[in-house]
C-alpha cells in the first residue's frame, strides 16, 4: 500500500467538470437567443395596432392547454432534481427511474405543444398569416428544438446509467441544459401567450 | 467658404434630428406607444450579458474555493496520520 508522504501536493479534483462549465457558456449564448426574440417580439407588439396584433379567423393562442403543458415540464425538472439527489447517494436504480420519469415527462410535454400545434396549424395559422403566428412558431419552436435536444441527451444519460456507465460530468452538462430549457419556458409562456 | 461650410453643417445638425432617427430599429416604431418597450429591452439586453456571465463566474470562484479547502483539509488530515505510521515503522524495528 503506497504511503503518502508529508510534503506531498494533495491531489487536485476539478472545481467545476468541463462539460458544465461548458455547458454553462452555451447557455448563456441561448439565454442571449432567447432574449433577443423576445425582445424584438415585445417591441413589434407594443409597436402594432390594437387590432392587428391578433391571429387569423378569431383564433386565440391555446393558452389554457399550455398551461397543463408548462405543468408537465415543470414536473419534469423537479423529478430531475430528485434523480440528482439520488444519484448522488448512489442510489444508482432509484435514479434510474427518476431520469427516465423526467425524461417521459419532457418528452409528453414536446408531443402536447405538437399536438396544439397540429391544431393551430389545421385552423390555419401559419407563419405568413400573421406577425403573431410568425412570432409564436419561431419562438416556440425554438424552445421545442431545444426541448428535443435536451430529452435526447437525458435518454442518453438514461441508458448509460442503466448500463453503469454514466459519467457523473456527462450527468450534470445534460441536467443543466434541461433546468435551462425547464426555466426559460415561463418566460417564454407569459410573453407569448397573454 | 468654411465659415459658410460650417453654418450649414450646423444648421443641418440641428435641424436633422427631427428626421433622422440615431437608432437603427426606430423605423419599427409604429403608431402604438412603444418607446417604454425599447427601454425595458434596452435595459434587459444590458444586463443580461452581465448577470450571467457575474452568475457564472461567482459560482466557479466558490467551487473553486470549496475545493481549495477541501484539498487542504485532506493535506492535513494526512500530515496528521504520517507521525503515526513512521512511529509504527520505528517500533516495528525495535
Amino acid at each position: 500500500m503506497p504511503m503518502a508522504l508529508v510534503g506531498e501536493p494533495p491531489k487536485r479534483r476539478a472545481a467545476v467538470p468541463s462539460g458544465v462549465l461548458g455547458m454553462l457558456l452555451f447557455v448563456a449564448a441561448e439565454v442571449m437567443f432567447f432574449a433577443g426574440l423576445i425582445s424584438a417580439f415585445t417591441i413589434t407588439r407594443a409597436g402594432a395596432p390594437p387590432l392587428a396584433w391578433s391571429l387569423p379567423g378569431g383564433v386565440v393562442l391555446p393558452a389554457a392547454e399550455t398551461a397543463f403543458n408548462s405543468i408537465v415540464l415543470m414536473m419534469s425538472g423537479v423529478v430531475l432534481v430528485v434523480a440528482h439527489w439520488r444519484l448522488r447517494r448512489g442510489e444508482d436504480a432509484k435514479a434510474a427511474r427518476a431520469l427516465l420519469a423526467a425524461t417521459i415527462l419532457g418528452a409528453a410535454f414536446v408531443l402536447l405543444q405538437g399536438r396544439e400545434w397540429w391544431g393551430l396549424l389545421s385552423r390555419g395559422v401559419t407563419m405568413q398569416t400573421s406577425t403573431l403566428g410568425a412570432f409564436f412558431y419561431l419562438i416556440v419552436g425554438t424552445h421545442a428544438l431545444h426541448a428535443a435536444c435536451a430529452i435526447v441527451g437525458l435518454g442518453v444519460a438514461w441508458w448509460r446509467l442503466r448500463r453503469g456507465a454514466l459519467p457523473a460530468g456527462f450527468f450534470y452538462t445534460a441536467e443543466t441544459f434541461w433546468y435551462f430549457v425547464v426555466a426559460i419556458w415561463p418566460v417564454i409562456y407569459f410573453r407569448v401567450y397573454f | 467658404m468654411v465659415f459658410r461650410t460650417l453654418v450649414v453643417a450646423l444648421a443641418l445638425l440641428f435641424a436633422a434630428p427631427a428626421s433622422a432617427l440615431a437608432c437603427p430599429v426606430c423605423g419599427l416604431a409604429g403608431p402604438g406607444n412603444n418607446g417604454w418597450a425599447y427601454l425595458a429591452m434596452t435595459l434587459m439586453l444590458s444586463a443580461l450579458p452581465v448577470g450571467i456571465l457575474g452568475g457564472v463566474l461567482f459560482w466557479v470562484y466558490r467551487r473553486t474555493k470549496e475545493a481549495e479547502e477541501a484539498a487542504e483539509a485532506e493535506q492535513s488530515r494526512r500530515a496528521s496520520a504520517a507521525p503515526t505510521r513512521r512511529q509504527a515503522g520505528v517500533e516495528a524495528v525495535r
